[in-house]
């Protein structure tokens, strides 16, 4: 009787002992290849922040556009041996596992996902404006309107799928082509144009004047 | 053999799940939103920072990662004229007083261009920085810039730029007195988060 509670309490610990085995070995197989390490708890050195350069402008900024934007690159296998072989590749890679594991036929792909900020409005420090009384009216000649300012910063971008092992170069034409899509739906839209009216406002708020104001363009 | 097998096993699974794509493209819908804002901008720094980190390695991790970014920001700094109220301007004859309102920081640029992975320094056995990781660095090196921009000047500057501005305004309007009040320092918004 004794002799077999003490065997079944061997058995029990040697069971338990198996479930931790494998559940310590679970938990370094998760981190290693499937666990998101990718940097949530990253802290940077301080270093000191370097001023280049110091420049007076003037831009009087009337509409502020802000775009987001999907960019993609993306490469496929040619070939169904290629395809498997570049899966197998990618299976061996811990960083790489999670997308070998499903072998799709995509070899690298790259999507970002980038929001930005884009100021149109006018330069008064490049190009000149006039105020001129005339005939009983103020005539103010202003430049045309432009865009003055392209905001985009990491923390507007996200990486949303890579796969493959993607250069810093590659990364920044991305981000270019984001910046260039939203540079044409800046002027699919006519922004330039819409900035006008605002500034006219603004520049009335200021003036203050009795007599009436001619805004014109060159 | 055993890798003969392995890897047979391993081509085989490979093969008979090779049906699966994921190759769709992304979708172009178009999201955005226009304000209509009246910003001065009146002062331009341009800043330059080295991103630092030291990735040590965990117990299922063995080694270390190392990398050094440069990066740089340009940050415009200025008025809102859209927080003039109407008796912040008032106007007797040829006097003009004006109460501008707090500078404040009116945009905030890194440009992608000007980021550049200095050094890469990889030990043991960790795989190197993806871009997603190195995306979440820069992000740290931004919040480092914002938190180091309350030290500069660039508010000073800007408010001081932009009463220089509309006093040369206001002369070419006719005015002969123009008086413009700034904003004390500890009434500035700290929110460098533009």
């Amino acid at each position: 009787m004794e002799r077999n509670k003490i065997s079944e309490l061997r058995t029990l610990i040697g069971r338990l002992l198996i479930v931790a085995v494998i559940v310590v070995v679970g938990y370094l197989i998760y981190q290693r290849f499937f666990a998101d390490n990718s940097g949530s708890d990253y802290a940077i050195e301080d270093t000191p922040l370097h001023v280049e350069e110091i420049r007076k402008i003037v831009e009087l900024n009337t509409i502020k556009f802000r775009d987001e934007v999907v960019v993609d690159s993306l490469e496929l296998y040619k070939t169904t041996a290629e395809q498997i072989q570049g899966n197998l590749e990618k299976l061996i890679d811990p960083e790489q596992a999670k997308h070998g594991i499903s072998s799709s036929n995509v070899k690298r792909r790259l999507t970002m996902v980038v929001k930005g900020e884009l100021l149109y409005g006018i330069d008064l420090k490049r190009k000149d404006f006039t105020v001129i009384p005339k005939d009983g009216k103020l005539v103010i000649s202003l430049p045309n309107p432009e865009l003055l300012s392209i905001n985009l910063t990491p923390k507007n971008t996200d990486v949303f799928v890579e796969n493959g092992t993607w250069k810093d170069y590659e990364r920044q034409l991305l981000m270019r082509k984001a910046r260039t899509k939203m540079i044409a739906t800046g002027e699919k839209l006519r922004l330039t144009e819409k900035a006008k009216a605002p500034l006219e406002r603004l520049l009335k708020q200021l003036i203050r004047s009795q007599v009436p104001i001619v805004i014109e363009y060159y | 053999m055993k890798h003969t097998v392995t890897y047979l096993l391993l081509a085989l699974a490979v093969t008979l799940n090779s049906c699966g794509t994921d190759d769709t493209p992304v979708s172009h819908k178009e999201i955005f939103e226009i304000r209509t804002i009246g910003t001065l901008s009146t002062s331009e720094y341009t800043v330059g920072k080295i991103i630092k980190l030291n990735d040590v390695g965990e117990w299922y991790h063995w080694g270390d990662r190392k990398i050094l970014i440069s990066c740089k920001a340009k940050i415009k700094a200025g008025v809102n004229l859209n927080k003039l109220k109407a008796d912040d301007i008032k106007v007797t004859g040829k006097k003009i007083e004006i109460q501008l309102p707090a500078a404040e920081i009116i945009s905030f640029e890194m440009n992608p261009d000007q980021i550049k992975t200095e050094m890469v320094d990889v030990s043991g056995f960790r795989g190197g920085f993806s871009q997603a990781e190195k995306n979440k660095i820069l992000r740290l090196g931004e919040k480092s810039i914002r938190e180091d921009m309350k030290q500069l000047d660039i508010l000073t500057d800007a408010e001081t730029n932009a009463i220089v501005f509309l006093t040369d305004f206001y002369k070419n309007l006719g005015f002969e007195e123009i008086i413009i009040h700034g904003t004390k320092q500890d009434k500035r918004t700290k929110n460098t988060d533009r």
